[in-house]
Protein backbone atom coordinates (compact mmCIF):
# COMPACT_ATOMS: atom_id res chain seq x y z
CA UNK A 1 0.00 0.00 0.00
CA UNK A 2 2.62 2.47 0.52
CA UNK A 3 4.77 1.01 -2.40
CA UNK A 4 1.10 2.09 -4.55
CA UNK A 5 1.21 5.66 -2.67
CA UNK A 6 4.90 5.95 -3.35
CA UNK A 7 4.27 5.17 -7.66
CA UNK A 8 1.16 7.59 -7.71
CA UNK A 9 2.80 10.45 -6.15
CA UNK A 10 5.88 10.03 -7.85
CA UNK A 11 3.30 9.91 -10.97
CA UNK A 12 2.08 13.02 -9.84
CA UNK A 13 5.17 14.94 -10.08
CA UNK A 14 6.41 13.60 -13.20
CA UNK A 15 2.93 14.43 -14.80
CA UNK A 16 3.35 18.16 -13.34
CA UNK A 17 6.69 18.37 -14.14
CA UNK A 18 5.72 17.28 -17.57
CA UNK A 19 3.36 19.99 -17.71
CA UNK A 20 5.10 22.73 -16.41
CA UNK A 21 7.68 22.05 -18.43
CA UNK A 22 5.69 21.69 -21.38
CA UNK A 23 4.04 24.82 -20.29
CA UNK A 24 7.37 26.72 -20.32
CA UNK A 25 8.54 25.63 -23.56
CA UNK A 26 5.12 25.88 -25.64
CA UNK A 27 2.76 28.55 -25.29
CA UNK A 28 -0.99 28.38 -27.69
CA UNK A 29 -2.64 31.71 -28.47
CA UNK A 30 -6.10 30.82 -30.18
CA UNK A 31 -4.76 28.25 -33.20
CA UNK A 32 -1.35 29.86 -32.70
CA UNK A 33 1.46 27.48 -31.02
CA UNK A 34 4.75 28.64 -30.50
CA UNK A 35 7.45 26.73 -29.10
CA UNK A 36 10.60 27.55 -27.87
CA UNK A 37 13.78 26.32 -29.77
CA UNK A 38 16.79 25.38 -27.24
CA UNK A 39 19.16 25.15 -30.50
CA UNK A 40 19.97 28.51 -32.65
CA UNK A 41 18.50 29.45 -36.00
CA UNK A 42 20.44 27.54 -38.48
CA UNK A 43 20.50 24.21 -35.88
CA UNK A 44 16.36 24.37 -35.19
CA UNK A 45 15.91 24.53 -39.28
CA UNK A 46 18.20 21.53 -39.85
CA UNK A 47 16.36 19.47 -37.14
CA UNK A 48 13.22 20.55 -38.31
CA UNK A 49 13.73 19.32 -41.93
CA UNK A 50 15.71 15.94 -40.46
CA UNK A 51 12.39 15.55 -38.11
CA UNK A 52 10.09 15.87 -40.85
CA UNK A 53 11.76 12.98 -42.88
CA UNK A 54 12.22 10.75 -39.87
CA UNK A 55 8.04 11.70 -39.09
CA UNK A 56 6.99 10.26 -42.43
CA UNK A 57 6.99 13.46 -44.42
CA UNK A 58 8.98 16.13 -46.52
CA UNK A 59 9.35 19.68 -46.72
CA UNK A 60 7.07 19.97 -50.15
CA UNK A 61 8.33 23.99 -50.48
CA UNK A 62 10.09 26.93 -48.38
CA UNK A 63 10.03 30.66 -48.05
CA UNK A 64 13.21 31.93 -46.22
CA UNK A 65 11.89 35.54 -45.52
CA UNK A 66 15.46 36.09 -44.47
CA UNK A 67 16.33 36.05 -47.53
CA UNK A 68 14.01 37.62 -49.34
CA UNK A 69 13.84 40.52 -47.14
CA UNK A 70 17.59 40.94 -47.46
CA UNK A 71 16.85 42.34 -50.95
CA UNK A 72 15.29 45.29 -48.93
CA UNK A 73 18.21 45.64 -46.68
CA UNK A 74 16.06 44.18 -43.60
CA UNK A 75 17.97 41.50 -42.18
CA UNK A 76 16.47 38.88 -40.13
CA UNK A 77 16.20 34.92 -39.55
CA UNK A 78 12.52 33.43 -40.68
CA UNK A 79 11.89 30.35 -42.67
CA UNK A 80 8.59 28.73 -43.41
CA UNK A 81 8.95 25.11 -44.40
CA UNK A 82 5.36 23.69 -46.27
CA UNK A 83 5.15 19.85 -44.82
CA UNK A 84 3.21 17.20 -45.59
CA UNK A 85 3.35 13.96 -47.12
CA UNK A 86 1.63 12.50 -50.56
CA UNK A 87 -0.76 9.58 -49.11
CA UNK A 88 -2.53 11.82 -46.48
CA UNK A 89 -3.37 15.03 -48.82
CA UNK A 90 -4.97 12.25 -50.99
CA UNK A 91 -6.86 11.78 -48.48
CA UNK A 92 -7.89 14.59 -47.30
CA UNK A 93 -8.37 16.28 -51.30
CA UNK A 94 -10.48 13.33 -51.85
CA UNK A 95 -12.75 13.85 -48.85
CA UNK A 96 -12.56 18.01 -50.01
CA UNK A 97 -10.92 19.51 -52.74
CA UNK A 98 -10.81 22.76 -50.79
CA UNK A 99 -8.86 21.83 -48.10
CA UNK A 100 -5.42 22.87 -50.38
CA UNK A 101 -5.89 26.52 -48.12
CA UNK A 102 -4.04 24.68 -45.44
CA UNK A 103 -2.41 21.72 -46.84
CA UNK A 104 1.26 21.34 -46.84
CA UNK A 105 1.23 22.68 -42.99
CA UNK A 106 2.91 25.56 -42.61
CA UNK A 107 5.62 25.49 -39.59
CA UNK A 108 7.92 28.70 -39.44
CA UNK A 109 10.90 29.49 -37.48
CA UNK A 110 12.16 32.35 -36.81
CA UNK A 111 14.31 34.29 -34.45
CA UNK A 112 13.69 37.14 -32.07
CA UNK A 113 16.47 38.70 -29.40
CA UNK A 114 18.48 35.62 -30.47
CA UNK A 115 16.51 33.11 -29.13
CA UNK A 116 14.63 30.53 -31.65
CA UNK A 117 11.24 30.03 -31.80
CA UNK A 118 8.60 27.46 -34.34
CA UNK A 119 5.19 28.70 -34.52
CA UNK A 120 2.62 26.95 -37.10
CA UNK A 121 -1.17 27.02 -36.69
CA UNK A 122 -2.83 23.82 -35.22
CA UNK A 123 -3.61 22.48 -38.24
CA UNK A 124 -7.03 20.94 -36.55
CA UNK A 125 -8.15 24.05 -35.96
CA UNK A 126 -7.56 24.76 -39.68
CA UNK A 127 -9.30 21.61 -41.24
CA UNK A 128 -12.16 22.39 -38.76
CA UNK A 129 -13.17 24.91 -41.19
CA UNK A 130 -13.65 22.71 -44.14
CA UNK A 131 -16.77 20.22 -44.79
CA UNK A 132 -15.27 16.26 -44.13
CA UNK A 133 -14.87 13.66 -41.59
CA UNK A 134 -11.77 12.04 -42.84
CA UNK A 135 -10.50 16.28 -43.24
CA UNK A 136 -10.91 16.64 -39.63
CA UNK A 137 -9.90 13.60 -38.51
CA UNK A 138 -6.53 14.05 -40.51
CA UNK A 139 -6.51 17.52 -38.83
CA UNK A 140 -6.28 16.46 -35.23
CA UNK A 141 -3.84 13.45 -36.29
CA UNK A 142 -1.62 16.02 -37.71
CA UNK A 143 -1.86 18.24 -34.29
CA UNK A 144 -0.27 15.57 -32.90
CA UNK A 145 2.24 14.96 -35.46
CA UNK A 146 3.34 18.48 -35.82
CA UNK A 147 3.37 18.62 -32.31
CA UNK A 148 5.24 15.37 -31.58
CA UNK A 149 7.58 16.88 -34.44
CA UNK A 150 8.17 20.46 -32.77
CA UNK A 151 8.92 19.51 -29.46
CA UNK A 152 11.70 17.00 -30.45
CA UNK A 153 13.05 19.78 -32.81
CA UNK A 154 13.08 22.22 -30.12
CA UNK A 155 14.92 20.19 -27.77
CA UNK B 1 17.04 37.53 -109.44
CA UNK B 2 14.98 38.75 -112.93
CA UNK B 3 16.07 35.68 -114.80
CA UNK B 4 15.31 33.61 -111.70
CA UNK B 5 12.09 35.24 -112.37
CA UNK B 6 11.74 34.86 -116.38
CA UNK B 7 12.43 31.33 -115.65
CA UNK B 8 10.00 30.48 -113.28
CA UNK B 9 7.90 31.83 -115.98
CA UNK B 10 6.54 34.89 -113.57
CA UNK B 11 6.22 38.46 -115.57
CA UNK B 12 9.37 40.60 -115.65
CA UNK B 13 8.10 43.39 -113.45
CA UNK B 14 10.53 46.54 -113.30
CA UNK B 15 9.43 46.78 -109.94
CA UNK B 16 10.26 43.71 -109.24
CA UNK B 17 14.04 44.38 -110.65
CA UNK B 18 14.13 47.85 -108.68
CA UNK B 19 12.96 45.65 -105.35
CA UNK B 20 15.50 43.74 -106.20
CA UNK B 21 18.51 46.13 -106.30
CA UNK B 22 17.27 47.95 -103.64
CA UNK B 23 17.11 44.71 -101.64
CA UNK B 24 21.13 44.32 -102.37
CA UNK B 25 21.76 47.92 -102.05
CA UNK B 26 24.23 48.81 -99.63
CA UNK B 27 22.04 51.28 -97.97
CA UNK B 28 19.29 48.48 -97.55
CA UNK B 29 21.49 46.50 -96.01
CA UNK B 30 22.89 49.16 -93.94
CA UNK B 31 19.20 50.02 -92.38
CA UNK B 32 18.48 46.40 -92.12
CA UNK B 33 21.12 45.46 -89.75
CA UNK B 34 20.81 48.78 -87.85
CA UNK B 35 16.96 47.66 -87.79
CA UNK B 36 17.92 44.11 -86.82
CA UNK B 37 21.08 45.22 -84.13
CA UNK B 38 17.57 48.00 -82.80
CA UNK B 39 15.00 45.25 -82.16
CA UNK B 40 17.57 42.52 -80.61
CA UNK B 41 18.95 45.20 -78.25
CA UNK B 42 15.36 46.16 -77.50
CA UNK B 43 14.59 42.66 -76.07
CA UNK B 44 16.20 42.67 -72.65
CA UNK B 45 15.33 45.78 -70.90
CA UNK B 46 12.08 44.86 -72.11
CA UNK B 47 11.82 41.58 -70.38
CA UNK B 48 11.69 42.45 -66.90
CA UNK B 49 9.42 44.90 -67.32
CA UNK B 50 6.80 42.29 -69.34
CA UNK B 51 7.35 39.56 -66.75
CA UNK B 52 6.26 42.34 -63.37
CA UNK B 53 3.56 43.09 -65.80
CA UNK B 54 2.46 39.15 -65.44
CA UNK B 55 3.18 38.39 -68.70
CA UNK B 56 5.33 35.77 -68.00
CA UNK B 57 8.05 34.52 -65.75
CA UNK B 58 11.28 36.47 -66.09
CA UNK B 59 12.76 32.81 -65.58
CA UNK B 60 10.87 31.16 -68.87
CA UNK B 61 11.55 34.56 -70.91
CA UNK B 62 15.48 34.82 -69.80
CA UNK B 63 15.58 31.45 -71.67
CA UNK B 64 13.41 31.92 -74.97
CA UNK B 65 14.19 35.58 -75.35
CA UNK B 66 17.15 37.12 -73.91
CA UNK B 67 19.70 34.39 -74.30
CA UNK B 68 18.88 34.11 -78.06
CA UNK B 69 19.00 37.79 -78.11
CA UNK B 70 22.48 38.25 -77.05
CA UNK B 71 23.24 35.44 -78.80
CA UNK B 72 22.18 37.15 -81.89
CA UNK B 73 23.44 40.64 -81.44
CA UNK B 74 26.85 39.21 -80.93
CA UNK B 75 26.38 37.72 -83.96
CA UNK B 76 25.62 40.84 -85.64
CA UNK B 77 28.15 42.38 -84.83
CA UNK B 78 30.39 39.77 -86.09
CA UNK B 79 28.97 39.51 -89.57
CA UNK B 80 29.02 43.81 -89.44
CA UNK B 81 33.03 43.58 -89.16
CA UNK B 82 32.76 40.67 -91.19
CA UNK B 83 30.69 42.34 -94.19
CA UNK B 84 32.74 45.45 -93.37
CA UNK B 85 29.78 47.73 -92.41
CA UNK B 86 32.69 49.51 -90.37
CA UNK B 87 29.90 51.96 -89.18
CA UNK B 88 27.61 49.46 -87.57
CA UNK B 89 30.07 47.73 -86.11
CA UNK B 90 31.41 50.68 -84.35
CA UNK B 91 28.25 51.93 -82.90
CA UNK B 92 27.14 48.99 -81.96
CA UNK B 93 30.75 48.23 -80.08
CA UNK B 94 31.18 51.24 -78.57
CA UNK B 95 27.43 51.47 -77.33
CA UNK B 96 27.75 48.23 -76.11
CA UNK B 97 30.91 49.24 -74.04
CA UNK B 98 29.50 52.84 -73.51
CA UNK B 99 26.37 51.08 -72.05
CA UNK B 100 28.33 48.94 -68.96
CA UNK B 101 30.44 51.64 -68.15
CA UNK B 102 27.54 54.25 -67.83
CA UNK B 103 25.95 51.21 -65.65
CA UNK B 104 29.33 51.19 -63.21
CA UNK B 105 27.58 55.43 -63.05
CA UNK B 106 24.30 54.95 -62.50
CA UNK B 107 25.48 51.97 -59.74
CA UNK B 108 27.18 54.18 -57.52
CA UNK B 109 24.08 56.47 -56.92
CA UNK B 110 21.80 53.25 -57.21
CA UNK B 111 23.22 51.26 -54.81
CA UNK B 112 24.00 54.29 -52.59
CA UNK B 113 20.77 55.24 -52.65
CA UNK B 114 19.34 51.75 -51.50
CA UNK B 115 22.13 51.52 -48.79
CA UNK B 116 20.68 54.84 -47.51
CA UNK B 117 17.60 53.63 -47.43
CA UNK B 118 16.24 55.67 -50.51
CA UNK B 119 15.11 52.12 -52.54
CA UNK B 120 12.19 50.08 -51.88
CA UNK B 121 14.80 46.69 -52.73
CA UNK B 122 17.41 46.13 -54.35
CA UNK B 123 16.56 45.29 -57.81
CA UNK B 124 19.57 43.60 -59.46
CA UNK B 125 19.90 40.54 -56.55
CA UNK B 126 15.21 40.93 -57.42
CA UNK B 127 16.34 40.02 -61.10
CA UNK B 128 18.31 37.27 -60.14
CA UNK B 129 16.15 35.30 -58.40
CA UNK B 130 13.36 35.95 -60.66
CA UNK B 131 15.63 34.90 -63.59
CA UNK B 132 16.10 31.57 -61.84
CA UNK B 133 12.98 31.18 -60.21
CA UNK B 134 13.80 31.08 -56.62
CA UNK B 135 12.20 33.77 -55.30
CA UNK B 136 10.71 31.45 -52.02
CA UNK B 137 14.10 30.93 -51.42
CA UNK B 138 15.92 34.14 -51.68
CA UNK B 139 19.21 35.36 -53.38
CA UNK B 140 22.20 32.97 -53.21
CA UNK B 141 25.70 33.71 -55.46
CA UNK B 142 24.33 32.18 -58.14
CA UNK B 143 21.61 34.33 -58.72
CA UNK B 144 22.71 37.55 -57.76
CA UNK B 145 25.69 36.90 -60.55
CA UNK B 146 22.63 36.20 -62.90
CA UNK B 147 21.19 39.56 -61.57
CA UNK B 148 23.76 41.51 -62.18
CA UNK B 149 24.70 40.37 -65.33
CA UNK B 150 21.44 40.57 -66.86
CA UNK B 151 21.48 44.21 -65.18
CA UNK B 152 24.67 45.13 -67.30
CA UNK B 153 23.60 43.78 -70.14
CA UNK B 154 20.36 46.08 -69.95
CA UNK B 155 22.79 48.83 -69.79
CA UNK B 156 24.79 47.74 -72.61
CA UNK B 157 21.45 47.02 -74.51
CA UNK B 158 20.58 50.84 -73.98
CA UNK B 159 24.04 51.55 -75.35
CA UNK B 160 23.56 50.06 -78.42
CA UNK B 161 20.26 51.61 -79.22
CA UNK B 162 21.19 54.95 -78.42
CA UNK B 163 24.71 54.69 -80.07
CA UNK B 164 23.07 53.01 -83.04
CA UNK B 165 20.47 56.17 -83.49
CA UNK B 166 22.42 58.91 -82.49
CA UNK B 167 26.31 58.09 -83.56
CA UNK B 168 28.70 61.13 -82.35
CA UNK B 169 26.10 62.58 -80.11
CA UNK B 170 25.95 65.48 -77.92
CA UNK B 171 26.57 65.33 -74.26
CA UNK B 172 23.30 66.46 -73.20
CA UNK B 173 21.63 63.78 -75.59
CA UNK B 174 22.64 61.39 -73.26
CA UNK B 175 21.72 63.17 -70.50
CA UNK B 176 18.06 63.05 -71.87
CA UNK B 177 18.26 59.52 -72.86
CA UNK B 178 19.37 58.39 -69.37
CA UNK B 179 16.34 60.84 -68.33
CA UNK B 180 13.97 58.97 -70.22
CA UNK B 181 14.96 55.52 -69.20
CA UNK B 182 14.77 56.30 -65.52
CA UNK B 183 10.89 58.35 -66.36
CA UNK B 184 9.87 54.78 -68.33
CA UNK B 185 11.08 53.12 -65.20
CA UNK B 186 9.21 54.98 -62.47
CA UNK B 187 5.77 54.30 -64.53
CA UNK B 188 6.28 50.81 -65.61
CA UNK B 189 4.64 47.80 -63.82
CA UNK B 190 7.63 46.79 -62.20
CA UNK B 191 7.83 49.74 -59.75
CA UNK B 192 3.83 49.25 -59.73
CA UNK B 193 4.88 45.57 -58.47
CA UNK B 194 7.16 47.17 -55.84
CA UNK B 195 4.03 48.71 -54.37
CA UNK B 196 5.25 51.81 -54.04
CA UNK B 197 3.18 53.82 -56.82
CA UNK B 198 3.80 55.40 -59.83
CA UNK B 199 7.10 57.38 -59.69
CA UNK B 200 7.66 55.68 -56.14
CA UNK B 201 5.15 58.34 -54.18
CA UNK B 202 3.75 55.52 -51.48
CA UNK B 203 7.75 54.97 -50.26
CA UNK B 204 9.13 56.96 -47.03
CA UNK B 205 8.19 60.68 -47.96
CA UNK B 206 7.34 59.90 -51.62
CA UNK B 207 10.77 61.81 -52.78
CA UNK B 208 13.52 59.57 -51.86
CA UNK B 209 13.04 56.87 -54.98
CA UNK B 210 11.83 58.88 -57.74
CA UNK B 211 15.22 60.69 -56.35
CA UNK B 212 17.68 58.36 -56.67
CA UNK B 213 16.29 56.92 -59.61
CA UNK B 214 16.47 60.46 -61.62
CA UNK B 215 20.26 60.77 -59.75
CA UNK B 216 21.43 57.57 -61.31
CA UNK B 217 19.77 57.83 -64.86
CA UNK B 218 20.80 61.14 -65.25
CA UNK B 219 24.53 59.93 -64.26
CA UNK B 220 23.97 56.57 -66.89
CA UNK B 221 22.98 59.20 -69.29
CA UNK B 222 25.69 61.57 -69.15
CA UNK B 223 28.33 58.97 -68.68
CA UNK B 224 26.91 57.24 -71.64
CA UNK B 225 26.92 60.56 -73.94
CA UNK B 226 30.80 61.61 -72.94
CA UNK B 227 31.43 58.27 -73.71
CA UNK B 228 30.12 58.24 -77.35
CA UNK B 229 30.57 61.64 -78.11
CA UNK B 230 34.39 60.64 -77.62
CA UNK B 231 34.47 57.20 -79.14
CA UNK B 232 31.76 57.63 -82.16
CA UNK B 233 34.01 60.18 -83.33
CA UNK B 234 32.74 61.58 -87.00
CA UNK B 235 29.92 58.97 -87.00
CA UNK B 236 26.85 61.16 -87.57
CA UNK B 237 23.13 60.14 -86.44
CA UNK B 238 21.06 57.55 -88.30
CA UNK B 239 19.23 60.28 -90.50
CA UNK B 240 22.16 61.32 -91.82
CA UNK B 241 23.88 58.10 -92.19
CA UNK B 242 21.19 56.67 -94.51
CA UNK B 243 20.70 59.88 -96.36
CA UNK B 244 24.91 59.69 -97.43
CA UNK B 245 23.84 56.24 -98.37
CA UNK B 246 21.53 56.77 -100.34
CA UNK B 247 23.67 59.63 -101.97
CA UNK B 248 26.02 56.89 -102.59
CA UNK B 249 23.96 54.95 -104.29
Amino acid sequence: MKNFKMITSGLMIAFMSIFLFGYQSASAQGNLVTVKSAKNFEATISALKKGVADADMMVISEINHGKILSMTGLSINAQSLFIGNPNVGKDAFTDNIAVGLCIPIRVNVYEEKGVTYINYFSPSSEFSSFKGEKVKMIGQEMDKKVSMLTSMVAK
Amino acid sequence: MGSFIAKGGLYKSPSLVYLKNKIMSIPFKNLLLTIILFVLAAVSPNLFVAAQAGLAPLSSMAVKFLLPSVAFILVAIILAKYFQYIDIYQLAMNGLFAGLISTIALEVFREGGFRLGMMPGDLPRLMGVLMLDQFATGPDIRSDISGWAYHFWNGASFGILFSLIMGQNKIWHGLLFGLLIGMGFMISPVVKSLGIGRFGVNFKDGYQFAMTVIVSHAAFGLMLGWILNKWNDGIPHLGVRLKMLMSIR
